[in-house]
């Protein structure tokens, strides 16, 4: 295995040498990139400033910032301008670095406004620092003025103090008086009896029961005359009946006293005799008369006519009986009728009456219902009254309370600005406006540009030669004739892949060793600070930015979409880092995103094992995300292979 | 050729790119040290099956035998075959040795070992002076030759060759086919493809034809041709030329003759008998007092086959 990621590694320096341009590239490029830019940034002060001037107003403080920038050596070359828009557009067309603007003094203030272009950041902020520093100064010679005025002022408030002290004091006895009297206001009103003698539901309760009788009554009224009516209506009925029955009796009475008419009639013309007791006895002595009598009576027409006569006056007689038994009834029913009516009239007169008695007793209850609940209600809103009131001390006594405290407090606070200002009396002036002086001083020896240049730098190299002599390899491979060769050798794939690693290693550390030398010896660049915190943060920077360079390798099939790709991604790792423009100016969420920048970290890993004698607990953490997002990158490698070889 | 010792045998191959069929049932065996050729148009899917068998593409159906066992692990055949390809698969910026030391460790051969094969592999394809030259110094010819001995570094049991004398001159081709038969020699078999149908002629044992990814002839070149040709084509050129009685006279000394035809002074008599017909011939114009001025056996070429089987294929849609 050993022998085969060798020789996979010497055919690809072998390849990568074989090219004259490419074996120069690889040395003297990294030589020429350290040698000018050591020149160029070995030097710890600025030169050369151009500042341009405009004062609306002149006065000793801006004569004095400007005679002081003037005079400070080679530093500040200060041109001044009559106009605003002048000195704004010297900036502008690159006649100046910086403009100053001093605004008219009001109130005791005077403003100083620097116009800078933002496009050099950089400078910009080396610009404004320097310049603060001149007009803070003068800044502080006028502070120190409006110091003593104030000083003063506090003195006099220090009086004021003593004197509201005995006042304060009063106020918070009468505090503690009235707070006594609410108390006892409060327990005045808490024992008041405001209980409900009588409840307007009882009566309620009697007025509906009397009001349900009232119903009853009513209702039986209505039942009754209901009663009587149908009786009535049946004794007229069977009065109506009565008369028909007697009048159709008289009609019959009638209709048999004609046929006894006419019976006699035929009697008479069939000379039938009278069997009439009278009759008979005018035949006493006359024997054959009354034979004949008999034998007439005797005869069957006669005696057929004879019988019917009799039962027809029988009849008569019956019928006879029986209307006077009719109108006798009817006289009866008509009597009833009379007495029914009657009834009916005294009964309705005691039931309204009745009813008259229960609605007035009801309306009496009624109105006794309403005042009750009226005076129920007075007492409810009394009780209301009576809570509110409760509340109303309490938030008093609770105010008045908070007030003996606050009142407390302020005369604590009154005693403490007391002490204070009494401490004030030994300030002066100068201590106030400037009360501790600053220093900037580095935390490591360096001072010159180029000494935190060096570690970004080796950075960038580190990752650009790797990123593109990865993916150059690849690219180069792939684009060989031998690459199907390759393929169906039955060496592993993973051999290719770090045998690209490998080179890729080994053409970054040659010019990793041109720069360290070159910067050791000729710029004295302290590369023995923490050597192996060195040696692994450029080891696992190489190897994951050459994993990155294989990986654009694989991905891509033309060599310029590679080539391309590679330097556009080197270039956004270098823009997002601290390196141009510092991360924390960035959006929060990219800030946090770019602190996982293999660049990032690659240059803090470089930066403290140059800069700082830093513990190695401090880098561990680093490798490891370095080291993390190789695996991420060696298994994206494995995805990919895989992927293409299922197609 | 040993026919009774099959190295290769692919059973009803088929395989697929996307919708596309490339391949479709293809069947074949090759044997112990013979040359294997495959004939078709570009495109038909020649470089497919070699590369199915190389196990670069895997196939969709079908399976492949290697010495009676069915492959399972493409490598274990990897090892066991050569491939040089039309594009020599060496790296231009290496030197012949270079290249050969750098394939040869990748294959696993150990030091001593890998220089020995290399001075041997040199010797047989006469680079042993260009050693040290660069791929991209190599003329065609030598290029070709470099290929060859790379994919010969692991003492393969077959050799795969695609287009081996694509792109080289005459005496090229006659040194890579004089080279072909003398790697066969040393007991290792070859499959071959080349659109030079009379080289394959020349060196093949077994040919297949194939046609949109599917064979559609294989057999021995000699067995192709007879059967899509089964007779050859005596041209003759006489004086005074009385084509119909030397014919008749043929035909009367009992050789079969399948068809006749006279144009241009000339007769193309076609036979299955072509060396009883001549000697027919000889005997009559001597017989008939003719002078004989041009006398050719046109043997039909697995050349005509391929045509005429093009002409007949249906195309690839």
């Amino acid at each position: 295995m050993l022998r085969e990621l060798l020789a996979a590694t010497k055919k690809n320096l072998l390849r990568l040498f074989r090219l004259r341009v490419s074996a120069g590239a690889i040395l003297f490029g990294p030589l020429l990139l350290i040698i000018v830019i050591g020149l160029a940034f070995s030097n710890t002060s600025l030169h050369d400033i151009k500042v341009g001037a405009y004062a609306q107003e002149r006065t000793e403080y801006v004569d004095n910032i400007l005679s002081k920038l003037e005079t400070k050596g080679s530093t500040f070359d200060v041109e001044e301008y009559t106009t605003e828009a002048a000195c704004i557009k010297s900036v502008k067309d690159g006649k100046s670095h910086i403009c100053t603007t001093f605004g008219k003094a009001q109130d005791g203030t005077s403003s100083v406004s620097f116009h800078v272009d933002y496009s050099r950041l950089s400078l910009v902020l080396i610009l404004i620092s320097a310049m603060n520093e001149h007009v803070s100064a003068e800044a502080s010679v006028i502070g120190a003025d409006i110091s003593k005025s104030l000083l003063d002022a506090m003195h006099g408030v220090s009086q004021y103090v003593d004197e509201n002290d005995v006042r304060l004091a009063d106020i918070t006895g009468d505090s503690a008086t009235m707070l006594a009297n609410i108390g006892e206001m409060r327990k005045d009103i808490a024992a008041l009896d405001m209980s409900s003698p009588v409840d307007p539901t009882a009566l309620d309760g009697v007025a509906g029961q009397a009001s349900a009788q009232r119903k009853a009554i009513a209702s039986q009224q209505k039942q009754v005359n209901a009663e009587i009516k149908s009786s009535k209506t049946q004794i007229s009925q069977t009065k109506a009946e009565l008369e028909r029955t007697a009048s159709d009796l008289e009609e019959s009475q009638v209709k048999m006293t004609q046929g006894i008419a006419q019976i006699k009639a035929s009697e008479t013309a069939l000379q039938c005799g009278s069997v009439d007791v009278e009759d008979l006895s005018a035949y006493l002595d006359d024997q054959a008369g009354l034979e004949q009598k008999l034998t007439t009576i005797s005869r069957p027409d006669c005696s057929v006519l004879y019988t019917m006569r009799l039962n027809m006056e029988s009849m008569l007689a019956q019928s006879q009986t029986i209307e006077q038994k009719l109108d006798v009834a009817i006289t009866q029913l008509d009597d009833a009728e009379d007495r029914l009516d009657n009834f009916q009239d005294d009964y309705d007169e005691g039931s309204d009456e009745a009813i008259d008695q229960i609605d007035a007793a009801e309306k009496q209850l009624s109105a006794m219902s309403a005042q009750l609940k009226e005076g129920n209600a007075k007492v409810e809103d009394l009780k209301t009254m009576r809570a509110s009131l409760l509340q109303q001390l309490d938030d008093a006594e609770r105010s008045l309370n908070a007030s003996v405290a606050t009142l407390g407090a302020v005369k604590e606070s009154l005693g403490e600005a007391k002490e204070s200002l009494s401490g004030v009396g030994s300030l002066t002036p100068e201590a106030i406006v400037k009360p501790f002086s600053t220093d900037i001083k580095s935390v490591t020896g360096a001072r010159r540009q180029f000494d935190f240049l060096f570690p970004s730098l080796l950075a960038l190299v580190i990752m650009f030669v790797s990123i593109l002599a990865a993916s150059t390899i690849v690219m180069k491979e792939k684009n060989s004739r031998a690459y199907f060769r390759n393929l169906i050798m039955p060496a592993p794939t993973f051999i290719f892949f770090t045998g690209a690693v490998i080179t890729t290693t080994i053409l970054a550390a040659i010019q990793i060793v041109v720069i360290l030398l070159i910067g050791s010896l000729a710029f004295d660049v302290n590369i023995m600070l923490n050597p192996l915190l060195l040696i692994a943060g450029l080891l696992f920077s190489v190897w994951f930015f050459a994993l990155l360079g294989i990986v654009f390798g694989f991905l891509f099939n033309s060599e310029e979409t590679t080539t391309l790709i590679s330097i556009i991604t080197g270039v956004i790792l270098f823009l997002f880092s601290s390196v141009i423009i510092p991360m924390e100016s960035m959006d929060p969420l990219l800030a946090s995103i770019a602190r996982f920048n293999p660049f990032v970290l690659a240059e803090l890993l470089l930066r403290n094992s140059l800069l700082f004698e830093s513990p190695g607990g401090f880098l561990t953490p680093l490798l490891l995300l370095l080291a993390e997002l190789a695996v991420l990158l060696v298994l994206t490698l494995w995805a990919i292979t895989f992927a293409r070889k299922k197609t | 050729m040993d026919p009774t010792k099959p190295i290769v045998v692919f059973e009803h191959v088929s395989k697929s790119f996307g919708n596309r069929r490339i391949l479709n049932d293809i069947t074949f065996t090759l044997h112990d040290k013979e040359i294997f050729g495959l004939i078709g148009p570009s495109g038909a899917g020649k470089t497919t099956i070699l590369r199915t068998l190389i196990g670069f593409y895997p196939s969709d159906f079908g399976r492949v035998m290697y010495e009676g066992k069915q492959v399972t692990d493409v490598s274990d055949l990897t090892r066991q075959i050569g491939f040089a390809t039309q594009d020599e698969c060496f790296y231009e910026d290496l030197s012949c040795e270079e290249n050969m030391k750098y394939f040869g460790t990748l294959y696993g051969i150990g030091k001593v070992d890998l220089d020995d094969r290399i001075k041997t592999l040199l010797g047989i394809v006469e680079l042993e002076n260009a050693r040290h030259l660069l791929g991209r110094q190599l003329s065609g010819g030598m290029r070709r030759r470099l290929d060859v001995a790379i994919a010969l570094l692991h003492s393969p049991k077959i050799l795969i060759l695609d287009e081996p004398t694509s792109g080289l001159d005459p005496v090229l081709r006659k040194h890579m086919l004089a080279l072909i038969e003398r790697i066969r020699d040393n007991g290792i078999s070859i499959i071959i493809t080349s659109h030079i149908l009379e080289e394959l002629e020349q060196v093949c044992d077994n040919v297949a034809i194939i046609f949109n990814g599917r064979f559609v002839a294989l057999g021995t070149p000699a067995d192709i041709t007879k059967q899509y040709f089964p007779y050859d084509e005596i041209h003759l050129v006489t004086y005074p030329g009385d084509y119909q009685r030397i014919v008749e006279s043929v035909r009367a000394q009992g050789v079969v003759i399948a068809a006749v035809s006279i144009e241009d002074h000339q007769v193309r008599i076609s036979t299955s008998e072509p060396e009883r017909a001549v000697y027919a011939i000889l005997r009559s114009i001597a017989g008939m007092g003719e002078h004989l001025i041009d006398l050719d056996i046109m043997k039909p070429t697995l050349g005509e086959v391929f045509e005429k089987l093009e002409t007949e294929a249906p195309r690839a849609p």
